[in-house]
């Protein structure tokens, strides 16, 4: 670090600046631990997905749909690693001096998608699942429910980093936008009994993407209206 | 050396801890020591002395701001530095997207001052303007209407050169989000 060759430039401002902000001082409540809050975001989604599921029921072959064939298990399990690092990720772009922490959970993120899009492309070559199947309307109804369960810790993370120290907003919230879809067409893969391969990339695998393009911003709205930016 | 450089690491994050808590005394000696670092990262990005000092208060005031951010038991250097690299960044944004516009203007487009207030954005300004609290609203004044110093217009303000900073960075952020308000 260079900091020992910086020789002082101060009129004395600096000081009377350091006096004023001392004497303004009051005490505050520090931030609770990333690990807490990415846990907690993670309760709420999964309450929310449990209502979800309820609301929409899960289809009846759950358990063989998911790990029956290696590229659904591949395809959602990439979609939740995905969803969880990414909202690490973005839990931590609110606090300064997290950058390590950042960059780990965005390459854990990009794997959770590599792993996703491997699983489909396994499917794909395997002809696992018929192509065709189902329509836009079911896509869309999908797309919804995973936006719908989504939103929920999207707008958790833009809570907490309101109160944080959010530096770059629009990383951010692409960032949680994108892990909220993710975790949310999960909850649309638990109750969705469609079995065609177009459906399950239209409907689901891209749940990240609009995510992206759908909530991105509103969160950023959100995060400025209510948030400290800085 | 490490030896010191670590006992002064646990000494700032102990001064921080008790910061946090409401202890002015050693948050005033954790600023003074602190400040000679941030300069030195602030020097890293930003090349003119006399913004360096700038920048420097900058990340005093974002320190202040933040200072819940930081986690009682993380080491505060690493938070120090990414709030000091941040303001640098903003900085030197700031500066690029300056010159661009100082370069994109003809002399003879300038605005004659009487006519800046007739304009949508402006009306706004001044809108925003009056409903910032009144030793908010002068600091910006003296500093960015009448082009004071610092020190001008902490003497005509009666305050101290850094509480006028602290009230025209106030008054800057409020202005900020009564202006990002009005345009959405």
């Amino acid at each position: 670090m260079n900091e020992d060759r910086s020789e002082p430039v101060d009129d004395g401002r600096s000081e009377d600046l350091i006096r004023e902000l001392a004497r303004e001082l009051e005490p505050v409540q520090p931030l609770p631990p990333l690990r807490f809050v990415v846990g907690g975001l993670l309760g709420l989604w999964a309450l929310v997905a449990a209502v979800g599921v309820a609301v929409l029921g899960s289809r009846p072959d759950l358990a063989q749909a998911w790990l029956g064939r290696g590229g659904v298990a591949f395809v959602f399990g990439g979609l939740g690693l995905a969803g969880v690092a990414g909202l690490a990720a973005s839990v931590a772009l609110g606090v300064p001096g997290r950058e390590r922490l950042v960059r780990l959970a965005l390459l854990a993120a990009g794997v959770g998608m590599v792993l996703a899009a491997g699983g489909g492309s396994l499917l794909f070559l395997e002809s696992a699942m018929p192509w065709n199947g189902g329509g836009f309307r079911a896509d869309l109804d999908c797309l919804a429910v995973a936006l719908v369960v989504g939103i929920f810790p999207g707008l958790g993370v833009v809570a907490f980093a309101g109160r944080a120290a959010a530096f770059r907003p629009v990383v951010l919230v692409v960032a949680a936008a994108a892990s909220a879809a993710a975790l949310g067409t999960i909850v649309a893969q638990a109750s969705c009994p469609m079995v065609n391969l177009r459906h399950l990339l239209m409907g689901h695998a891209l749940a990240p993407a609009v995510g992206v393009l759908v909530l991105s911003v509103p969160l950023l709205v959100a995060l400025r209206r209510i948030g400290r930016v800085g | 050396m490490g030896n010191e450089r670590e006992e002064r690491a646990e000494r700032w994050q102990c001064w921080m801890r008790a910061a946090q808590k409401g202890d002015a005394e050693a948050y005033q000696r954790l600023l003074t020591e602190l400040l000679p670092y941030v300069r030195g990262v602030v020097r890293g990005r930003v090349r003119d002395d006399a913004a360096v000092e700038d920048v420097a208060q900058d990340v005093l005031l974002r320190i202040h701001t933040a200072r819940h951010t930081y986690h009682p038991e993380r080491p505060l250097l690493p938070w120090v530095r990414t709030i000091a690299r941040n303001a640098s960044i903003d900085h030197s944004r700031r500066w690029a997207r300056e010159r661009g516009r100082q370069g994109e203007m003809e002399p003879d487009a300038l605005p004659a001052p009487e006519r800046l207030a007739e304009g949508p954005i402006s009306r706004g300004l001044v809108r925003a303007l009056d409903r910032l609290p009144e030793s908010q609203r002068e600091a910006v004044t003296l500093l960015k209407l009448e082009g004071l110093s610092v020190k001008e217009a902490a003497l005509r303000a009666g305050v101290s050169p850094g509480a006028l900073k602290l009230r025209a960075h106030r008054g800057y952020n409020a202005l900020r989000d009564l202006l990002g308000r009005e345009r959405s």
